[in-house]
């Protein structure tokens, strides 16, 4: 399904995996985790923490682990902490997890009438299912919301399900969201076959094309608002927030219910090809090895076990992982199927140039960037102009990581400037 | 902890379309079939002899210098192999083997693996090995006398030595046919036009090729063809000879469009292209050469990164103006 073309005068067009004939409510729930782990986004600090091991934690209450109390999570077992600890993510973002061990009793914190505000919904939201980054909006003039009725990976169907289960909270999600950023428009996008469903949210509705990667922000600002995104700046800057269909549905649920919403809608893509794809609904923080068990999905050594999509998703160490709050798919590909990457040398085909949905150089870039010449790869190749969706690596004949050099160029240059 | 099952951990993306340097270049090779065949066919088993010690040497060197170097064995990729191919398809029937192994020896070490190996060299190997041949052995390259001995059923003058020497009257005289079905004096691989055109047809569909680069050289060839033969007034011959003899449709399909010295911009593979015809047709009508395709692709190789600065904007680029 994703392999080249007999034929291929022109670079195949990839696409989104689009189910039109996703039934509503098909998802299928998986049952609460004895384990859970939640991570807050910021480095580890022993002598700063407030929680310990053994603190009793409840389901839908706001933890906040350290005593200046910045950084939180929404637990979404109740339970016992059993283990804090650092932890470096797959961008090498360094941040503090917590372990949370479930005893019984699901009784529910809920927080009474929550007001409609950007601070009640800072404080109980940021990592709500669907990810929702409210924090990057905050005091940047937000003019338009766009809510992504589509999913940003291929294969994941998870954000159409949620179009199709939840449309009355993402009217809600959105109505609150526009009052809370005091944003004067909100759009919905969505593919032409959800288009009956986006309608619910009650706001205007724009035709998203199917092909990769259409989807990404810039992308829908480039193509369906005739907007630039400057390289190097965030949608924010320019006036849009963009929000997950899920996590618009989720600010709803919450305002609604006085709940913090906590079940992730999550493909998950069995090793199989060709075989179903089957959305389940996970608590986030739950291990994937408890999503696979109940996909019916083994796990052997060897295999690769991707969290978040084949294109732009994060492989997994290990399955006791959990599930963070904008996991859309959880893959797992066998062993003996991975495409090998390699160290050959660009052999300038062009192939990348050409499905570069961004414009952008890369035949040239990727020299610069396997040099360690990182400044240089972003001030005459355009860099920062890419929407990191691997279509470059995806194409490569010599199998170059063209992707991973990218990010590697980001970080560095991030880092530098940083330290600058 | 997890003990037994580890999990292999990459970077995205996770999947690929399967396409891979070997694959491209067999099926370059693949492409060249046609036109290998019918060069025996018109040449006997001579061409063939030249043909496998050409492909076998530049496999031979490239092991070598792998091993000089210390760096990963690569003849598996084919990179070699079809630059010996093409060499060996330029050269004429009769070169004795001294001459195919000094070729392979430039071709592969000094205008290859010098530069790094595969996607390094800015040269195509395969030209800069005939220009330095052409040089240096110039009776041994001249069709006309290199073929004296080889006995055909068709005429066995040098269609461009006539042009140059003659004049256009002396070519009057043959079938385009016969040029099209290889019935021609010239390289082993560089007759059968028909073949040519097939392989570089196939290799355009398969997306090996970009079609840009080969569709804007034979313009470029037959719009200044044309332009000579009409301002000439009976000094200079039209398209057609120029488009069916020579390397010209070699060129087209399989040298200029070689992956590492090409351009691979819209606009610049089409200024590639017209430039690579427009010197050809020069080189043939007032320059020194014969021929001309072996250098204005080499000439045109010379422009190529500069040409590849014409490029597109990308996708958020902010101009700015001092």
């Amino acid at each position: 399904m994703t392999k080249r073309p007999f034929f291929g005068i022109a670079p195949k067009k990839l696409s989104y995996t689009v189910v039109s004939d996703i039934r509503a409510g098909s998802s299928e729930d998986v049952p609460a985790p004895r384990k859970a782990v939640f991570f807050v986004d910021r480095p580890f600090n022993a002598p700063a923490l407030a929680l310990a091991s053994g603190d009793t934690v409840a389901r839908g209450a706001v933890i906040r682990p350290y005593k200046d109390g910045e950084g939180y999570f929404v637990c979404s077992v109740s339970g016992q902490v059993s283990g804090i600890a650092p932890y470096t993510d797959a961008r090498g973002r360094k941040q503090t997890s917590v372990t949370v061990e479930a005893k019984g009793g699901e009784e529910r914190q809920t927080v009474a009438g929550p007001a409609q505000d950007l601070a009640t919904a800072l404080g109980h939201l940021e990592n709500c299912p669907g990810g929702l980054k409210l924090s990057r909006a905050n005091g940047k003039g937000i003019k338009t919301v766009v809510v992504l009725g589509m999913d940003q990976d291929l294969f994941s169907t998870a954000a159409q399900q949620v179009v199709r289960d939840f449309g009355a909270e993402i009217a809600a999600g959105v109505g609150a969201l526009k009052k809370i950023l005091g944003a004067a428009d909100a759009v919905m996008v969505a593919p032409a076959a959800l288009q009956k469903d986006a309608q619910a949210a009650g706001v205007e509705v724009k035709v998203l094309s199917t092909a990769y990667p259409d989807a990404l922000p810039a992308l829908v600002m480039s193509k369906l608002f005739n907007a630039t995104l400057p390289a190097g700046s965030s949608p924010e800057d320019a006036g849009f927030f963009f929000v997950t269909a899920e996590a618009a549905a989720s600010v709803g649920a919450f305002f609604k219910t006085g709940r913090v919403p906590d079940e992730k809608m999550i493909t998950v893509v069995p090793k199989e090809s060709g075989a179903k794809l089957q959305n389940f609904r996970a608590r986030v923080g739950a291990p994937v090895a408890d999503v696979l068990a109940a996909a019916n999905v083994v796990v052997n050594g060897g295999d690769r076990v991707v969290l978040g999509g084949p294109m732009r998703g994060a492989a997994l160490f290990s399955t006791d992982q959990p599930v963070l709050p904008d996991t859309d798919v959880i893959m797992v590909q066998a062993g003996e199927t991975l495409a090998e990457i390699s160290d050959n040398p660009c052999i300038n085909c062009g192939d990348c140039v050409r499905v570069c949905p961004a414009k952008m150089a890369v035949n040239m870039l990727i020299r610069y960037l396997e040099n360690g010449q990182y400044r240089p790869a972003a001030d005459l190749y355009d860099l920062f102009s890419c929407v990191e969706c691997g279509l470059c690596a995806f194409v490569c004949p010599a199998r170059i990581p063209i992707l991973q050099y990218i990010m590697l160029g980001k970080h560095e240059i991030a880092v530098e400037e940083a330290q600058a | 902890m997890n003990e037994a099952k580890k999990l292999i951990v990459s970077h995205a993306p996770f999947v690929h379309n399967g396409n891979r340097i070997a694959t491209r270049n067999y099926n370059i090779m693949l492409a060249a079939l046609p036109a290998v065949v019918a060069g025996v066919y018109r040449f006997g088993g001579s061409a063939l002899g030249v043909l496998c010690l050409s492909t076998a040497c530049a496999m031979g060197f490239e092991l070598i210098m792998n091993l000089v170097t210390r760096r990963k064995i690569s003849i598996g990729t084919g990179g070699a192999a079809v630059v010996g191919l093409m060499l060996g398809m330029m050269l004429p029937a009769t070169a004795p083997w001294w001459l195919v192994v000094v070729g392979n020896f430039v071709a592969i070490v000094a205008a290859m693996q010098i530069y790094g190996g595969m996607g390094g060299n800015p040269f195509n190997p395969a030209c800069t090995a005939m220009a330095i041949l052409g040089i240096s052995w110039k009776l041994r390259m001249n069709f006309d006398a290199a073929m004296v001995d080889i006995n055909t059923n068709f005429s066995m003058s040098y269609p461009m030595a006539l042009l140059k020497n003659f004049g256009p009257d002396s070519v009057s005289g043959l079938s385009m046919n016969g040029l099209l079905m290889g019935a021609q004096n010239g390289g082993i691989g560089t007759v059968f036009g028909l073949g040519l055109i097939l392989g570089g047809l196939y290799l355009i569909l398969r997306g090996y090729v970009r079609w840009e680069i080969p569709v804007a050289y034979l313009a470029g060839v037959a719009v200044t063809a044309a332009l000579f033969a009409a301002a000439g007034s009976g000094k200079y011959a039209g398209p057609a000879i120029h488009l069916l003899s020579g390397y010209t449709l070699f060129g087209a399909f399989f040298l200029l469009p070689e992956d590492s010295s090409s351009p691979v911009n819209f606009l610049p593979m089409i200024l590639y292209g017209l430039l690579a015809g427009v010197l050809t047709v020069l080189i043939r009508d007032i320059g020194a050469d014969v021929d001309g395709v072996v250098f204005s692709v080499l000439l045109v190789n010379l422009v190529h990164p500069l040409l590849d600065k014409i490029r597109p904007k990308a996708l958020g680029k902010v101009v700015e103006h001092a």
